[in-house]
């Protein structure tokens, strides 16, 4: 916690240019590599190595004979199966639906967290640990356990909150249509509000704060100071959680699958691209074309992230 | 910054994948000997068996002490990922000689080519079982194991209920839909049925018993019919029950589901045998007002259900396949068996798939739950005996069921109709098979 708490220093700058890194000789070299030979051989086993493998399964496809039932061959098709999860509608269908929604969840999740981060940042110092650590809590609770306890706060069949509406004459519902993101983006807001907060908070406590007793002498009033000082100082941290969420929510997985439990009709299992691939991969067997879906989206994913970092960036700076 | 927990969460699913991977570094073992086997082996052997029904160990050891030629080593292998483990262990060549199964799995393994054909082996055992069970071991005509147990469909309903809404438990499907309207006219509330929108069982089951067949084997080629008369009859049955409201949509994940019986929203239901053990916990406010009904019927003078078989697969690498079936032969059809299995004192949940199931019905039935105003095991035995033979798995049906899950949540939210579904459904599985290099029409 205390780690969390003191300011963090944040890139808001190019920092002083770093001094030309000494001419390592052949030997000094070689250390540095002795060096990083922990972390290769990690990298290779649990990276290179399983990507590479899920490379490989993806050139496959598993064909059968006569009626279909006995032995089984898996043949080398090319990048047969690249080719149809390009042309695979449901696969970008939920890749373009969780786009659009964490396009809007995340803008919604980042303006309260950089709201209350300001707001924190406007109070007295002891207020402020109490506060971070209370918007701290839902992102301590496991993400299974907090799922499961909104869960039970949407069901259908067993919500308090429903029951609630019911006794105050009216009906409402948690899923279908429009509804079933405003549920899924209530719980991922609530789960990551805190986080974000505590990153933006940060960022805001390293900014000098000559900065704004400059602005006060001038006359300006706290929120100018919020709106044109500090944030247009902390764009790199926005930027950076804002990448980080639209990451994570390309790899959206375990709340829309734990929540089908209690919407299957509205949560589908071609939901997000992980819960398609998934599907495939231990619903329906085929290890190959999901492991082609699986490379499809990382790289998807890595586009996406370069693009938005470069369009934010240009634009800020 | 959420994307942490996310990874997290889906960690579990990363950590099973690498658990797969790492099961097929482990072993590795002449993994070929998968030759059709046609005689009897000899001597002493030892073979593995996977189960997760309880009681069933106990069982393995009154064989063992019975049998010394035929030793069976017993592994627990419950768990969400018992069959994800069961195919990295074939993959590895340390796969178990016998494992529990269902009957779509057993399908799926086989057309994976997972298992080992024990046609020769098994055929001495065939007049034991339902024909309907014997079909479920043997997708495409060659046999892969033994059946162990099924759970033929009938229904049960709030007979309190029904009585307050003026309406009887209904002989046809028809009857249930013109019950269910009836019903709404006195609670606007109320439901007849319930289809959850994850699970299109109700369908299988409405196709079952009307006589449909999805998959049929003929020569070298299937004929994939999800639109014959038959087919779109059941079908049609589930579009009347979504366009006039007539039936609920919990789903059987939600842990509230149970409640929707229980507080009588919901007052009827197809069910079966494997469920009756969980009544008693799960409706302790209607405890004593259900009562058991045949399920309904497409026609009363040709009664036909429909039924999911347990059943006992031997897997590819087996070296023992005659043992194998000997034993899962005797597990699910001798008297000594199954007079211990069907006691709920084994709590197992176990109900035969042999051809005489009276023996063991009585025993099963939760006498608490019910009001005694029907014969419940006469009920559970005619459906036993109804269930339709016509059948089959086809070799992609979990990539069938997979694509007709998406569907099915759609219908049920009005969006498509279920002979659209169907109709798309068809071409999708007839495509599919052409593609995995199989035989492939479709029927009408």
């Amino acid at each position: 916690m205390s780690t969390l708490t003191r300011p963090a220093k944040v890139a808001t700058d190019s920092p002083a240019r770093r001094p030309s890194p000494r001419r390592a000789g052949r030997r000094g070299a070689y250390k540095g590599v002795l060096f990083t030979l922990p972390f290769l051989l990690g990298f290779l086993a649990t990276y290179v190595v399983p990507i590479g493998y899920a490379f490989s399964q993806s050139l496959h496809e598993k064909k059968s004979t006569g009626l279909g039932f006995g032995p089984t061959r898996i043949v080398y098709t090319g990048f047969s199966n690249f080719a149809s999860v390009l042309g695979d509608g449901a696969f970008w269908a939920s890749m373009g639906r969780t786009l659009l929604f964490g396009s809007v969840q995340i803008t919604v999740m980042l303006g309260i967290a950089l709201l209350l981060a300001l707001l924190l940042d406007g109070v007295a110092a002891r207020a402020v640990r109490f506060f971070r650590a209370a918007l701290l809590i839902p992102y301590v609770i496991p993400a299974v356990v907090s799922t499961l306890m909104w869960l039970f706060l949407y069901s259908p069949t067993g919500s308090p909150l429903l029951d609630l509406a019911e006794r105050a004459g009216t009906e409402i519902t948690f899923f279908g249509g429009l509804n079933t993101y405003l549920s899924l983006g209530n719980l991922l807001t609530w789960q990551g509000i805190g986080f974000n907060m505590i990153l933006i908070s940060a960022s805001l406590q390293a900014l000098p704060r000559e900065l704004y007793e400059a602005a006060r002498l001038d006359g300006a009033r706290e929120w100018r100071i919020a709106w044109s000082i500090k944030v247009p100082n902390i764009t790199g941290i926005l930027v950076l959680t804002g990448m980080f969420s639209l990451i994570g929510r390309l790899q959206l997985f375990g709340e829309p699958l734990i929540m089908r439990q209690i919407a299957p009709e509205s949560i589908n299992t071609d939901f997000t691209p992980m819960m398609e691939i998934y599907d495939k991969a231990f619903k329906v067997g085929d290890y190959q074309y999901a492991a082609a879906e699986s490379l499809v989206l990382a790289v998807a994913t890595g586009i996406l992230a370069f693009v938005f970092y470069r369009v934010t960036n240009r634009k800020m700076s | 910054m959420s994307q942490f927990r996310t990874r997290a969460l889906a960690s579990v699913a990363a950590a099973a994948s690498l658990s797969l991977l790492l099961a097929a570094c482990g072993g590795g073992e002449d993994s070929d000997s998968a030759a059709k086997p046609t005689e009897a082996t000899k001597g002493k052997v030892t073979l593995e068996f996977w189960s997760w029904t309880d009681g069933i160990e106990a069982q393995t050891k009154v064989w063992n002490k019975e049998h010394p030629e035929t030793q069976i080593k017993f592994v627990n292998a419950a768990g969400d990922t018992a069959y994800q483990k069961l195919r990295a262990a074939v993959n590895a060549g340390t796969a178990p000689c016998l494992s529990k199964m269902d009957g779509m799995n057993l399908a799926n393994f086989a057309a994976d080519g997972l298992l080992t054909d024990i046609t020769d082996v098994a055929g001495q055992y065939k007049g034991k079982y339902t024909a309907a069970a014997w079909n479920a071991v043997s997708p495409g005509g060659t046999t892969f194991g033994i059946p162990m147990g099924s759970s033929p469909l009938f229904t049960a309903y709030r007979a309190d209920l029904f009585e307050k809404y003026g309406i009887e438990a209904p002989k046809t499907w028809d009857d249930l839909i013109a019950a269910g309207k009836k019903a709404q006219k006195k609670n606007k509330k109320v439901k007849i049925f319930n289809m959850a929108g994850e699970d299109p069982s109700t369908l299988v089951d409405l196709s079952w018993e009307s006589g449909a067949q999805w998959y049929k084997a003929e020569d070298d080629h299937w004929v994939v019919d999800f639109t014959s008369p038959e087919a779109l009859k059941a079908g049609d049955i589930v579009q009347q029950l979504v366009d006039n409201d007539l039936a609920s949509n919990a789903s059987y994940a939600d842990p509230g589901v149970f409640k929707t019986w229980d507080l009588g929203t919901t007052i009827a239901m197809t069910t079966s045998t494997w469920q009756l053990p969980i009544y008693n916990t799960n409706f302790p406010k209607s405890k004593g007002k259900w009562q058991l009904a045949d399920s309904p019927m497409f026609d009363t003078a040709k009664p036909q259900t429909s039924s999911n078989f347990d059943t006992l697969g031997v897997l590819k690498g087996c070296k023992y396949p005659d043992r194998a079936a000997e034993f899962a032969a005797w597990l699910s059809s001798s008297k000594e068996s199954l007079t211990t299995l069907t006691d709920p004192a084994s709590k197992s949940g176990l109900f035969p798939a042999v051809t005489d199931v009276s023996p063991y019905v009585d025993k099963i039935i939760p006498t608490e739950m019910f009001n005694g105003e029907s014969d419940s095991a006469k009920v559970i035995t005619d459906a036993a005996s109804w269930v339709g033979d016509q059948w089959q798995y086809g070799p992609n049906y979990a990539a069938m069921y997979s694509e007709m899950q998406k569907q099915w949540g759609k219908v049920m939210k009005k969006e498509i109709t279920v002979k659209e579904m169907l109709t798309s459904i068809e071409k999708w599985t007839v495509d599919d098979l052409n593609d995995k290099g199989i035989k492939a029409v479709a029927g009408s």
